[in-house]
This record gives structure tokens, C-alpha cells and sequence, in this order.
């Protein structure tokens, strides 16, 4: 038995099965989450490369496993974001669960986080690329399902994400040639901005980021904000492993430069943007492209402190964009529209949702006391031991944010004055969404608990650890 | 089966075959023009891999090709677009563009270790495919159109790819994906709405 086949090609013969299932939702859900539980106790749990020992019956989980003459490879630091992974796909399937999005995407969501973990598990790692390539192409029936049909926004992310794949191939083709030449200063300029176009199409960086305004806009939310969550997550991890693999990399100030700019350009555009806009939706993709800012941000310190924010960072990000996605999806199904006129004065009817929406955008934002906050103020403190100015379009970009979610509650709480309270959520709506509260709310309030859970991924990195 | 006394016509063969798909309005044109494409492709790909290993890029092509008409075969909008002459000469003239900047680039695009081993044809094939590509992408948003532009984009790249990769895996994952574009481009068409289709020509 191998890792790989246990998470990565089981649940995608697992999901293959549900697919085939998809009629029957009140079994597909249930049975779905508690295998995506059942997989992330189980890497929590299970030692890799050692000997096991049940009663009678004794074996080992191997970290590889050979396919078409290519090694996928698992090993206990990758296990920290396989635990990651599927736990966010149980708690949005749990969310899912309140919605009525089509059954048939809860199994593809399993079948994209398997393949995910297979794009960082491959060996070598540049055929990550290929596929992250599959995971987009399974992912654009769930943002364009034959009810709401096809739009620009899906386009222009199928073409992007598309597009990066052949700069990431070339690039490390190009690679093996600076290993040999590595004085070849133009060579390596040139694979630095191969390399730099390639995650700016995968991360959404400026100026390809329009498709995930556009796509929050269309889509529904709860979909887009899965599918940026998990691929953040995976094209990040996929993006350290060249650093970690190239000296050059490490030691080329360049880079890191660059990458701050891009990250700062992305903190500030972002917010300076969210403050004007006037939907919910896209309101949330100006979150998430300044959450992609700040995961650059940390990448942009290159120091130990600065790996161990970026990694911290995943659980505060997918908690926030995850709840605000689920607001948004339930208050688009309850008001038809996600426009600040179609939802005004939803407060009074609306309190858990309403709540909930306003508490992850707040996290995002940064917000003291919110799980966003703690990771926001060790990064402005790191940033300033680089360069004092660089804080100051942070602060820019996330006071542009949060005046964008004070627009929000103002436009939620507004009322004639005579309309009285009525929540008019389900229980298990109102217990679930009230569980998600409170979770933003105790990572906020004790950091030191949460944030030390993802920083066993950098075990997965030889230099960046 | 020795490839490089093909190079050149199928160098002759992507130049014409793209341009065509750009130009043309028609599907059932762009389709078949797509078909000889990845005859060109197959031939250029041929010069690095064996027969058996090539002959997948072709397989795979016509098979997109064969998904994307078969679905516009059976869309409800199947005529051909009218253009007006300006439209076409617009296009033309980009294309000759693109065409005359690779061929004058090439020579200075191809100075890194690994690309200067592939053959200037090779390489020049490749680029035409890629700009070619690229420029169909910036010319529309209709999803057909779409669709084949990335997948000329594609078949350019993996021109240039195989002189590097001849991976059963690589070359089973691309395969995969050229595929999965078709389908993609045939679900767009079944799903596309026709107010949509027609502000995006």
C-alpha cells in the first residue's frame, strides 16, 4: 500500500463512483463528507515509510508510488496540506449540504482536490503544471453548470489558466540549462520572466486577474471560492518548489523584489477597487486577489519567519473566503441578485447570513480581533524591517478594503425604521453558519493555537523549512 | 522513419492551415483547416519522436476536431457569420504580421541552449502556431473560436515540447487535455446563450 493510492487515486475512483450516484443526494453528501473526513484523519494519523501494527495485522504505507514510469510521492510534510485539503472539501461539502447547487459537483470536488494533491506529489515537479491544467478543465462545468450557462468571466479563465501551463513547461525546460550554465545571466532573466508570467496566470496576478471578479460576479460564489482556495493553495506550494529547488532562485534578490511589487500592486488595486464596488460577488474576488497580494508578501521576505506566515496564512484565508462564499451563495438564492440594492436592509430578515458574510469579510480585511488580523500584523512587522514605505500601501489597500465592508453592513443594516427582527434562516443553517462564526472568531482571538497547524508543510521543502 | 525532409512542408502546411482558420467564418472551413493543422503538427512532432509516438498528436487533434464539428453540426446556429471584407483584411494583415516578426525574430529567439538544438524550422513552425494562436485568442470571445485558438496555441508548444519531453506521460496528459478542450468547446456551444454568442464576435 502507498500514500498516492490512498489519496490521490482512491478518492478519484471514490468521486467516479459518487458521480455515477449523483441522483441520490441525500446519500451522496453524507457518504462524501465523511470520506473526505476519514481522509484527512487518516493522513493525520497514518505514519508513512514505517511499520504498522493493527491486532494481527501488520503493514506499510509507502511515501511513492511509481505510474507510467513517473513517481508520485508523498511524504509526511505534503501530508499537513493533504489534511488541508480534504478537511476544506468536508466543510464545504458540509456548507454545500444547506445549498442547491447540483449533487453532481459535490464528487468533482473530491476528484479536484485528489488530483491537487497529485500535482504536488509528482515527481518531477514541473509536470505539476499538467495537472493543475486537468483540474481547471474539470472545474469550468461546475463554474459555467448548464442552468446558469456559459459567460466571458469562465472563458477568460479556461484561456489563462490555459496559457500558463506552456510558460511553466518551457521555463523548466530552460532550467536545466541555467543549472549547467548558471553564470548566464541572460538566461536566467529569461526564465525568471517566463517563470513570473506562468504563476501570474495561475495566481490571478495583475493584469490577468479580471476573470475572478468576473467569475464571482457570474458563477456562484461557493464554487469560485472552493476552486481559489484549493488552487491558491497548490500553485503556491508549486511555486516554492522551484524556489526551493534553484539556488539561483534563493539567492537572486530580483526576484523577491519583484514579487513584493507584484504583491503590493495586488494589496492595493485590490482594495482601492473593493471600495467602489457595488457587488457582493465581485466584492469577494477583490478579497481573495488581495489575499494572493499578501501570500506574495510573505514569499517576498524570504526568511524563515516569512515561510512560516505564508503557510499560517492558508487557514485564516480559506476561512474567511469559505464563509463569505457561503453567505453569498445563500443570500443569492434567497434574493435572486448580489447587488448592494438586492440585498439592503437583508439584516433584519437575514441575521446569521448576514453576520457571517460580515465577519469573514472583516476577517479578510484584516480586522483586529478576527482571524484575519494576527498574520496581517506579523507581516506589516516583517515588511518593515525591509522597507517601511511598502506598509503603507498595505494599510491603503486593507483600509480600502474594509471601508468596502462598512458599505456592505451600512447597506445590510439599513431600514425604514419599522421593519422588526425575523431571522428567517433554517436551524441548521443558523448552527452551522453560527459554528463558522465562531470559529474566524477564536483563531482571531488565539493565533498561537491555529496558525502552528499548516506549518508543517515547510518539512516539504528541503532549504525553505 | 526519417521526419526532417517533411519539415519544411509542414512548416508551409501550419502557416497556411492557421491562417485559414483565422480568416475563414465558416465552421465546417475552420474545422477542416484545424484537420490538416495537426497533420502539420504531426509531421513537425514526427522529427523528434518515433512514428508510433507522433502519430497520438494527430489522432488526438482530428478527435478534437471531430468533437468540436459534431457539436456545431448539431447547434442551432450553424450558418456561416457574414464579414465584412475590412474584417478580413483586418486579420490578414495581423496574421502577415505575426508571420513576418517570428520569421525575423526567430533567429535571436532560438540563442538559449536547449532551443538552439531544435531545428529552425521546427522552431519557426512552433512560433507561427503559438502567434497564430495567440492572435485568435485576442480577436475573439466567441467559445468555438476559443477553443481552437488555445488549441493551436497548444499544438504550437507542443511542437517546440517535444524536442525536449517524449514522455508517455507528458505526452498522455497533453493528450488529455487537447482533448478535454475539445469537449469543454463542445459543452460551451450546447450551453452557450445565443445573445451572448452573438456580442462576442
Amino acid at each position: 500500500m502507498s500514500a498516492p493510492l490512498i489519496w490521490i487515486i482512491i478518492p478519484v475512483g471514490f468521486s467516479l463512483l459518487l458521480l455515477g450516484l449523483s441522483r441520490f443526494r441525500k446519500v451522496v453528501l453524507p457518504v462524501s463528507i465523511v470520506f473526505c473526513i476519514s481522509m484527512a484523519l487518516s493522513a493525520w494519523k497514518c505514519p508513512i515509510d514505517q511499520t504498522i501494527r493493527i491486532s494481527s495485522l501488520i503493514f506499510k504505507v509507502d511515501s511513492s508510488m511509481s505510474v507510467i514510469g513517473r513517481t508520485l510521492t508523498l511524504d509526511s510534510g505534503l501530508l499537513t496540506l493533504v489534511i488541508f485539503l480534504y478537511l476544506i472539501i468536508s466543510v464545504w461539502l458540509a456548507g454545500f449540504s444547506l445549498t442547491s447547487l447540483p449533487t453532481w459537483m459535490a464528487p468533482l470536488s473530491i476528484m479536484m482536490a485528489a488530483l491537487l494533491i497529485a500535482a504536488t506529489a509528482i515527481e518531477p515537479f514541473l509536470y505539476a503544471a499538467l495537472i493543475i491544467e486537468w483540474v481547471v478543465l474539470i472545474s469550468v462545468p461546475m463554474l459555467a453548470p448548464p442552468s446558469t450557462g456559459m459567460h466571458q468571466g469562465v472563458l477568460r479563465y479556461l484561456t489563462f489558466m490555459t496559457l500558463a501551463m506552456p510558460f511553466i513547461l518551457y521555463t523548466g525546460w530552460i532550467l536545466a540549462g541555467v543549472e549547467t550554465t548558471p553564470s548566464d545571466s541572460e538566461l536566467v532573466t529569461r526564465s525568471l520572466i517566463m517563470l513570473g508570467l506562468g504563476f501570474s496566470f495561475l495566481l490571478a496576478l495583475f493584469p490577468f486577474n479580471t476573470w475572478v471578479p468576473m467569475l464571482m460576479e457570474k458563477s456562484s460564489p461557493m464554487v469560485v471560492g472552493l476552486l481559489l482556495i484549493l488552487l491558491t493553495a497548490v500553485v503556491i506550494v508549486f511555486a516554492l518548489n522551484f524556489i526551493d529547488r534553484y539556488l539561483f532562485m534563493r539567492e537572486d534578490d530580483r526576484l523577491f523584489m519583484a514579487v513584493r511589487f507584484a504583491g503590493l500592486l495586488m494589496v492595493t488595486i485590490a482594495g482601492v477597487w473593493a471600495a467602489f464596488e457595488r457587488h457582493l460577488g465581485r466584492l469577494l474576488g477583490y478579497a481573495i486577489l488581495m489575499q494572493s497580494g499578501l501570500a506574495l508578501l510573505s514569499i517576498s521576505l524570504n526568511t524563515q519567519d516569512g515561510w512560516t506566515l505564508l503557510f499560517s496564512q492558508f487557514i485564516p484565508r480559506a476561512l474567511g473566503i469559505g464563509s463569505a462564499a457561503l453567505a453569498l451563495e445563500l443570500l443569492r438564492q434567497r434574493t435572486g441578485g448580489l447587488n448592494y440594492a438586492d440585498v439592503r436592509g437583508k439584516l433584519r430578515q437575514l441575521p446569521f447570513i448576514s453576520a457571517c458574510l460580515l465577519f469573514s469579510l472583516f476577517s479578510l480585511g484584516g480586522l483586529p480581533l478576527l482571524a484575519g488580523y494576527p498574520l496581517r500584523q506579523a507581516l506589516m512587522e516583517g515588511l518593515s524591517a525591509v522597507s517601511g514605505l511598502d506598509n503603507i500601501w498595505v494599510l491603503a489597500g486593507s483600509l480600502g478594503f474594509l471601508f468596502a465592508c462598512l458599505r456592505v453592513m451600512a447597506n445590510l443594516a439599513e431600514t425604514s425604521g419599522e421593519e422588526g427582527w425575523k431571522a428567517q434562516e433554517k436551524p441548521l443553517e443558523a448552527l452551522f453558519i453560527s459554528g463558522l462564526i465562531l470559529v474566524i472568531w477564536l483563531v482571531g482571538l488565539y493565533p498561537q493555537v491555529f496558525m502552528p497547524l499548516m506549518t508543517g508543510l515547510a518539512k516539504a521543502f528541503e532549504h525553505l523549512g | 522513419m526519417n521526419f526532417e525532409i517533411f519539415a519544411t512542408p509542414a512548416l508551409v502546411i501550419v502557416i497556411l492551415m492557421s491562417m485559414l482558420i483565422l480568416l475563414l467564418r465558416d465552421w465546417r472551413w475552420t474545422i477542416a483547416s484545424l484537420a490538416i493543422q495537426y497533420l502539420g503538427v504531426f509531421l513537425l512532432v514526427g522529427v523528434y519522436w518515433p512514428f508510433s509516438l507522433a502519430v497520438v498528436k494527430l489522432v488526438v487533434g482530428w478527435m478534437s476536431g471531430a468533437v468540436l464539428g459534431t457539436t456545431q453540426m448539431s447547434a442551432r446556429h450553424t450558418h456561416a457569420d457574414e464579414q465584412p471584407i475590412s474584417s478580413v483584411l483586418f486579420r490578414l494583415v495581423a496574421a502577415a504580421m505575426i508571420i513576418l516578426a517570428i520569421f525575423a525574430l526567430t533567429s535571436q529567439l532560438n540563442q538559449a541552449p536547449q532551443i538552439a538544438e531544435i531545428s529552425r524550422t521546427t522552431f519557426e513552425g512552433s512560433m507561427v502556431l503559438v502567434g497564430m494562436g495567440l492572435l485568435q485568442l485576442g480577436m475573439t470571445a466567441q467559445p468555438f473560436r476559443v477553443v481552437i485558438g488555445l488549441l493551436t496555441v497548444l499544438a504550437g508548444f507542443e511542437v517546440m515540447y517535444s524536442a525536449a519531453e517524449s514522455s508517455i506521460m507528458v505526452t498522455g496528459l497533453l493528450a488529455g487535455i487537447n482533448l478535454g478542450l475539445a469537449f469543454l468547446g463542445a459543452y460551451f456551444i450546447s450551453v452557450v446563450d445565443p445573445h451572448e454568442e452573438e456580442q462576442a464576435e
